[in-house]
């Protein structure tokens, strides 16, 4: 678990990627880059009633979410993708609500798991094993 | 069957192939996962961020052999660019594997009519992703056959090779 509701299954991720550490860093790097601007991209979106940028860039952050294996927020962000596909923009707001929530809680973890990490070198621990970092 | 009897990495005795490889993907998270998985197997990569540059990229005279081209992406998507080269029809085959996040059937159906030979369902992981570049190196006695019916039949197999390979493949929409 992470901040007490968000699970990430890092060690899940780190397999997909055929257990290559320095690859693993360079993504979770890339999506704590990434993902404030997706987050921010949305709100500009919903702001300008644009549907299709909404089902887009929900797309985009399902993807990187569920690559990362943190599913709660893939699955809201698929919700979102729906919201945006179906031009339900008023559920859309209250999706991305949740979503943000998650996502910074994530965003912070990730960075605390990667400095400990870095301050260890330690190697990635089986599934779950590292979940409170 | 069970999982450890299935090897989907290719056989140690089978030659090195180095392919050139264009990955068209606008995330760039899983643009570095394809380019560093893809260097490491040995082949030249050129990664681009959108359709049109990957459709630059494909005008060139000699154009990448293997197209890994993302579903959903700015300005030409995945499937259009798919129907683009196969209109073409140029003398070298080019094997297209289609990246998505889509998991509904009647997508993957339209990803491959479009003229895709395989697909790519995120989140993948590199044991398929490697399995499914590999099939590119099976397609090499029919590269100069894509004006003719045998190259779809032959499209055809590799697809029901690759399919019998998915039990690993849990989060795949064909897989059964």
């Amino acid at each position: 678990m992470l901040d007490g509701h968000v699970y990430w299954d890092a060690a899940r991720a780190l397999e997909r990627l055929g257990g290559d550490e320095g690859l693993f860093r360079d993504i979770v790097q890339l999506f704590l880059h990434e993902a404030p601007k997706h987050l921010a991209g949305l709100r500009q979106a919903l702001a300008q009633r644009d549907k299709d940028s909404v089902e887009r860039i929900a797309h985009t952050l399902k993807g990187e979410l569920s690559y990362l294996g943190v599913s709660a927020p893939a699955h809201h962000a698929s919700k979102l993708e729906d919201a945006g596909r179906n031009g339900d923009l008023e559920c859309a707001v209250s999706i991305l609500i949740s979503l943000e929530k998650d996502v910074e809680g994530l965003l912070q973890n990730m960075h605390r798991a990667l400095l400990e990490r870095n301050s260890s070198l330690s190697p990635i621990q089986p599934s779950g094993a590292h979940s409170n970092g | 069957m069970a999982e450890a009897t299935i090897s989907l990495e290719p056989k140690v005795n089978e030659p090195p192939s180095t392919l050139r490889v264009l990955v068209a993907e606008d995330d760039p998270m899983f643009r570095r996962i394809l380019q560093s998985w893809l260097q490491t197997w040995s082949h030249e990569v050129v990664v681009v961020e959108n359709g049109a540059r990957a459709w630059d990229i494909l005008q060139q005279e000699q154009p990448p052999e293997l197209l890994i081209l993302d579903w959903m992406m700015p300005e030409i998507d995945g499937t259009e660019l798919c129907r683009r080269i196969r209109a073409q029809r140029r003398s070298r085959y080019q094997y297209i594997l289609l990246v998505t996040g889509k998991n509904d059937r009647q997508d993957v159906v339209r990803g491959l009519d479009a003229g895709a030979d395989d697909y790519l369902s995120k989140p993948f992981d590199r044991r398929i992703a490697r399995a499914a570049a590999s099939r590119q190196t099976h397609f090499g006695t029919s590269r100069q056959l894509d004006s003719c019916p045998r190259r779809a039949a032959l499209s055809g197999a590799a697809r029901r090779s690759y399919r019998t390979m998915e039990p690993r493949r849990a989060d795949g929409p064909i897989a059964s």
